[in-house]
């Protein structure tokens, strides 16, 4: 017996092997003309991988702190070997985990795969993508450059607008004032907080994949022109395929274009001219800036939050409102709506990047 | 051997190549420490009073690492690294027993010469070079 053998057998005795086996042989991905678009949560899922691992990494050598933050960063940049090549890998990936999200998070909409029994995929999905864009601004916030320092003011400030804002701020602040509490806890949050609940959540909304596998767009559906696939070792193969592709993709990002690092954080200078948040936060961003100093008897930021809460929620809605077997002029708006949704994310974005050249 | 064995191979050698090519950034980047050397100190002064009486000692910081100096009942004075030479804890002078002792495992060393006695110490602490002068003693390294 080789070496292999012993093991498949001492594996077999204690644990069952076949039931999994069974298990990943009967598990079929549906294969059609839009089954393209079922490679973006995995795309996602690799990206967080990455990051887990490069953050990590990144670990050994960055110390949080108001003398050390910036420091340690100019350092691994600098001194460590292949430092900047980490971070920048770190940075591109976050981005780029980021913008496969968005697109899941559309493609999974038109396909309407939120409709019975999805919702809660659809809902855990929507909370991995807040999560994953708090995990970027606390991210952010770590390099503790000028930049940073009031990309992450602002954040901060903004949720004082919202009722019971300023507690949380103050919390997450560690007081009146952004200083070295602020750090400590931008950091536990990055490293700890947000990752622990973040596997959760991912952990759920897989078993939910698992349970209900992947929805095959209606009309696709009935016409027929589908057919399965094995997810073992076909689907597994060309998502593994991807992947190399994403991680050659990542690595020529980050190998081409190292991450910027400003100038150390000083409270006291003018706030940098330009400054701008990450690119997922430009269209809020913008809808921020267009608000006037007072609507309808509030302030304007308010009235801005509210904006955005009440369509953010709409969003989360739309099982609710566009339920499944819904036909004709309604199951239409769904479409229309979500085509606004990404024109507005679009055109918002644009618009936040040529008002605010950088 | 058949060509998909062949095949095989490559693909294998082609994916461990590009686990070294991964593997070796990885590594050098946690193996990159603060690479401040050691603090290069030649000559450090330490006043008379600090070791008044016969029996007294005194540990003090020589570069980055602790060396002691000793005055023995005989008044004789020696000056030593301090970092035991069996796995680097800080020694001490004992006084009642007139020998510079290691806490962790029971190490004893020669007072002036710093021969290792007894216990685990596999050499003896190495001397550093002690001036007398009017106004202190002069300590460097030997
Ligand atoms: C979805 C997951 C994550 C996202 C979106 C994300 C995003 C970011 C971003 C945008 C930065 C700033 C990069 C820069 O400009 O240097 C950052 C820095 C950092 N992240 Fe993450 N991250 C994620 C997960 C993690 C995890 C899981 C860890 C560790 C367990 C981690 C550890 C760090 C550290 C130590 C830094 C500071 C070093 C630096 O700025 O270069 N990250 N992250
Ligand atoms: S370290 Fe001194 S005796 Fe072991």
């Amino acid at each position: 017996m080789s070496v292999k053998e012993k093991f498949q057998k001492f594996l077999e005795e204690r644990l069952p092997v076949q039931a999994f086996k069974d298990l990943s042989s009967h598990k079929m991905v549906p294969e059609h003309k839009q089954a393209f678009w079922y490679y973006f949560g995995g795309i996602t899922l690799f990206f967080f991988i990455i990051l887990v691992f490069t953050g990590m990494v990144l670990l050994f050598q960055y110390q949080p702190g108001l003398e050390s933050s910036h420091a340690s960063v100019l350092r691994i940049v600098t001194k460590v070997d292949f430092g900047w090549l980490i971070r920048s890998i770190h940075s591109w990936g976050a981005n780029l985990m980021l913008a496969a999200a968005f697109i899941h998070m559309f493609s999974v909409y038109f396909m309407k795969a939120y409709q019975k029994p999805r919702e809660l995929t659809w809902l855990t999905g929507l909370g991995l993508l807040g999560l994953g864009m708090g995990l970027g601004f606390t991210g952010y916030s770590l390099v503790w450059d000028d930049m940073a320092f009031f990309a992450t003011k602002i954040g901060i400030d903004m949720m004082e607008g919202i009722p019971g804002g300023e507690y949380i701020a103050d919390i997450i602040r560690g007081g009146p004032e952004m200083g070295g509490l602020t750090i400590q806890r931008m950091f536990a949050l990055h490293v700890v907080i947000l990752p622990w609940i973040f596997i959760g959540l991912l952990g759920a909304h897989l078993f939910f994949l698992q349970i209900h596998g992947n929805k095959i767009p209606e009309g696709i559906e009935k016409s027929g022109e589908y057919r399965k696939v094995p997810f073992f070792p076909n689907f597994i193969f060309s998502d593994l395929y991807v992947w190399l592709i994403c991680l050659n993709l990542l690595a020529v990002l980050a190998a081409m274009y190292p991450w910027h690092i400003g100038a150390e954080a000083d409270p006291l200078a003018p706030s940098p001219k330009g400054i701008k948040p990450e690119w997922y936060f430009m269209a809020m961003f913008q809808l921020l800036k267009l608000m006037p100093a007072h609507v309808a008897g509030m302030s304007g930021e308010l009235f801005g939050n509210m904006l955005f809460g009440a369509a953010a929620m709409f969003w989360a809605a739309v099982p609710v409102w566009n339920p499944a077997g819904t036909v004709g002029r309604r199951a239409k708006l769904a479409t229309y709506v979500g085509l606004l949704g990404l024109m507005f994310i679009i055109g918002f974005t644009i618009w936040g990047y040529t008002a605010h050249p950088v | 051997m058949t060509r998909r064995h062949w095949l095989d191979w490559i693909l294998q050698g082609v994916t461990g190549l590009y686990a070294l090519v991964l593997a070796f950034p990885l590594l050098k980047f946690l193996q990159s420490g603060e690479g401040e050397a050691e603090e290069k100190v030649t000559q450090i002064k330490i006043e008379k009073n600090v070791i008044p009486d016969p029996g007294t000692s005194k540990i003090f910081k020589f570069g980055s690492k602790p060396g002691i100096i000793i005055r023995r009942p005989d008044g004789s004075v020696h000056a030593l690294s301090a970092t035991c030479m069996h796995l680097g804890c800080t020694v001490d002078y004992d006084k009642s027993e007139d020998k510079i002792t290691c806490a962790c495992h029971g190490g004893r060393y020669d007072a002036s010469t710093g021969a290792n006695i007894s216990g685990p110490p596999p050499a003896p602490l190495p001397l550093l070079k002690l001036e007398e002068k009017d106004d202190g003693f002069y300590i460097s390294k030997a």
